[in-house]
């Protein structure tokens, strides 16, 4: 059966553009910085004036959306693009090399995967407490979350190293590092887009995570750091849902579409192969 | 172009040793196409990775030597020694493996795969458009459409893709291509096809070509000199002429014998038995088992490789007596 549109992918790009689009283009418009406070009348209703009404901090909610999501986006995709790549190279090594250097990258990836990421990060983030970057967070988010695709690389390559045209490579005259890039990489290309996607969401949703219980740093704006103050304001008692809610719906909608666009490539890739 | 002493390569695991190439002298002459011959087993592709210096685990060379002797960019001869080859791999020496299914990489177009071989040190590697000329002129000699270039491997026919990879081994201009079983898996049709690629190349490039193959069929047609092997050592070398008229050594008259010719029917004659294990040799000639001249002394020494003449040496105890006069049909 030969499919027209892939919708699923069509949906989940729409949405993950929009997010782009809400996160690295409409941040620019904002009439004034939204992260100061009392810029604008206080607990305003949703207007023209103000899309998602205005926050008990005097900020407009909408135009601090923004922000956030700008902000929760670089997280992820800082974290993602790191954590791929430094997970590609060492697996893709370990397991061509093997022998020694596959050994001790291996226990570095054990030891990484065996500790419980979370009371680590907590214990991290309260270290530093207020003085955290958003590259900084980023960047403690890709400890935890390179060994993961090193140690599918990892597998993937100890089977790819015994087939023939690694060999042919080799005997070829090519460099290890050569028939690790060329050679290997292609195989497990469209299956480290899938992880990159997937990468972005567990990096915003442990940035979320830390900011919700307030270890994180408030002073930035990030979909996290937004439920944070709202709760701080009671949020939920004075029955502001726009402000509560609005981050809420953001990181659904944000999961949903990153979702939605990895599912989808994996279904094209395989119609793909199918034809 | 290729001096073998007393070769000795072994798949070397902690429990045993197979002693599948087991002294072997040789010398590949330059310009010659050389054939190496025997079944299944004797240590003909082991000798011909030795050649090449390429040792996956667990092969070691254990005794002997192979120095390699090549021109170098300013002409002037290089020898270097096994296994310290990587510097002149593809380059001055090349490798075509044993089949050819699945040595290409299957999602890497054909194209990419010419270009990665192309080391960095090359010139060429900085004109793009220049090598893809180059590589259409060159493919187009090979009777190769430019079209293969932008496939991928599996959309290749077994035989085109041999011949891709023919062409990816001689695309450097190597002055000696090692084919471990070039045509081995194809039907004739197409066998014949690489066979007439592959000499019609070394005439152009006059560089120097073994070919390892269980087929004598392929080296009465391709050989110019041509060593039979037996349980990882050579028991005749010769013209290729010379031993297909005049074959010295037992085995090599029964190899013979046993293929099909024009104009005889009939059943043809096998060798019986199977050649014994090379993790523990028997004593004396390798051969004697399946031997029907062999003698009391066949079974307690092993026979070296003696002169029949200048260019046809043979390992039997038998051949100086003329039991060899019985041999040839």
């Amino acid at each position: 059966m030969k499919r027209k549109h892939n919708s699923r992918l069509l949906a989940g790009f729409a949405l993950v553009s929009l997010f782009a689009l809400l996160g690295f283009v409409v941040p620019f418009f904002s009439p004034e910085d939204p992260r100061v406070w009392n810029t604008v009348p206080r607990n305003l209703p949703a207007s023209a004036a103000h899309l998602l009404g205005t926050t008990s901090l005097g900020q407009d909610t909408f135009w601090f959306l923004t922000w956030a999501i700008r902000n929760s986006l670089i997280i992820g995709l800082i974290t993602a693009v790191l954590a791929t790549v430094i997970g590609l190279v060492v697996g893709l090594t370990a397991g061509f090399r093997g022998g020694t250097i596959d050994r001790v990258l291996t226990l570095l990836m054990d030891s990484f995967i065996v500790i419980p990421s979370l009371p680590i990060l907590i214990l991290l983030a309260s270290l530093m407490k207020g003085r955290a970057s958003i590259i900084l967070v980023a960047g403690v988010l890709v400890i935890f979350n390179w060994p993961w695709p090193a140690r599918q690389a990892r597998a993937s390559a100890l089977s790819l190293r015994e087939r023939d045209f690694v060999h042919t490579a080799w005997f070829s005259g090519e460099s290890p590092l050569k028939i690790t890039m060329r050679e290997l990489l292609p195989f497990i290309s469209s299956w480290a887009l899938g992880n990159l996607i997937n990468t972005v969401l567990v990096a915003v949703a442990t940035e979320g995570a830390l900011a919700v219980i307030g270890v994180s740093n408030q002073a930035q704006a990030t979909l996290g750091t937004m439920i944070f103050w709202a709760m701080q304001h009671q949020a939920l008692l004075a029955e502001r849902w726009l402000w509560i809610g609005s981050p809420v719906v953001a990181i659904m909608l944000l999961f949903i579409g990153l979702f939605l666009t990895q599912t989808g490539l994996s279904q094209y890739s395989a119609t793909k192969r199918g034809r | 172009m290729q001096a073998i002493r007393d070769l000795q390569a072994h798949y070397v695991t902690p429990t045993v040793t197979v002693r599948a190439v087991d002294g072997v002298s040789l010398d590949v002459r330059e310009g010659e196409i050389l054939g190496i011959a025997g079944e299944s087993g004797c240590g003909k592709s082991t000798l011909v990775k030795a050649m090449y210096g390429y040792l996956p685990t667990p092969l070691t060379i254990a005794g002997g030597s192979i120095s390699t002797t090549v021109r170098g960019p300013d002409g002037k001869p290089v020898t270097i020694e096994s296994p310290d080859m990587r510097s002149i791999w593809w380059k001055h020496i090349s490798y075509i493996p044993q089949g050819s299914m699945s040595v290409l990489n299957p999602v890497v177009r054909v194209e990419n795969q010419f270009y990665d071989a192309v080391p960095k040190s090359d010139p060429r590697r900085r004109d793009r458009k220049a090598l893809r000329e180059q590589l259409v002129q060159y493919l187009r000699e090979l009777d190769l459409p430019a079209t293969v270039l932008k496939a991928y491997p599996h959309q290749l026919s077994g035989g085109m893709r041999q011949r891709v990879i023919v062409a990816l081994a001689t695309f450097l201009h190597p002055q000696l291509v090692l084919a471990d079983e070039p045509t081995t898996a194809l039907d004739v049709v197409v066998q014949r096809g690489i066979l007439a690629m592959l000499t019609r190349l070394q005439k152009k490039m006059g560089n120097t070509l073994v070919i390892v193959s269980h087929d004598m069929g392929v080296h009465y047609q391709v050989t110019h000199r041509m060593a039979i092997m037996y349980a990882g050592k050579i028991v005749e070398l010769g013209p290729t002429e010379q031993v297909f008229t005049n074959p010295r050594h037992p085995y090599t008259a029964m190899l013979i014998r046993s293929l099909p010719r024009v104009g005889q029917a009939g059943l043809r004659e096998g060798i019986p038995g199977s050649p014994p294990s090379l993790i523990t040799p028997p004593e004396g000639c390798r051969f004697a088992e399946r031997c029907p001249h062999a003698t009391a002394l066949c079974r307690e020494r092993v026979p070296d490789l003696i002169d029949v003449n200048e260019t046809h040496q043979v390992a039997c105890h038998l051949a100086p007596a003329g039991i060899a006069g019985g041999l040839a049909e």
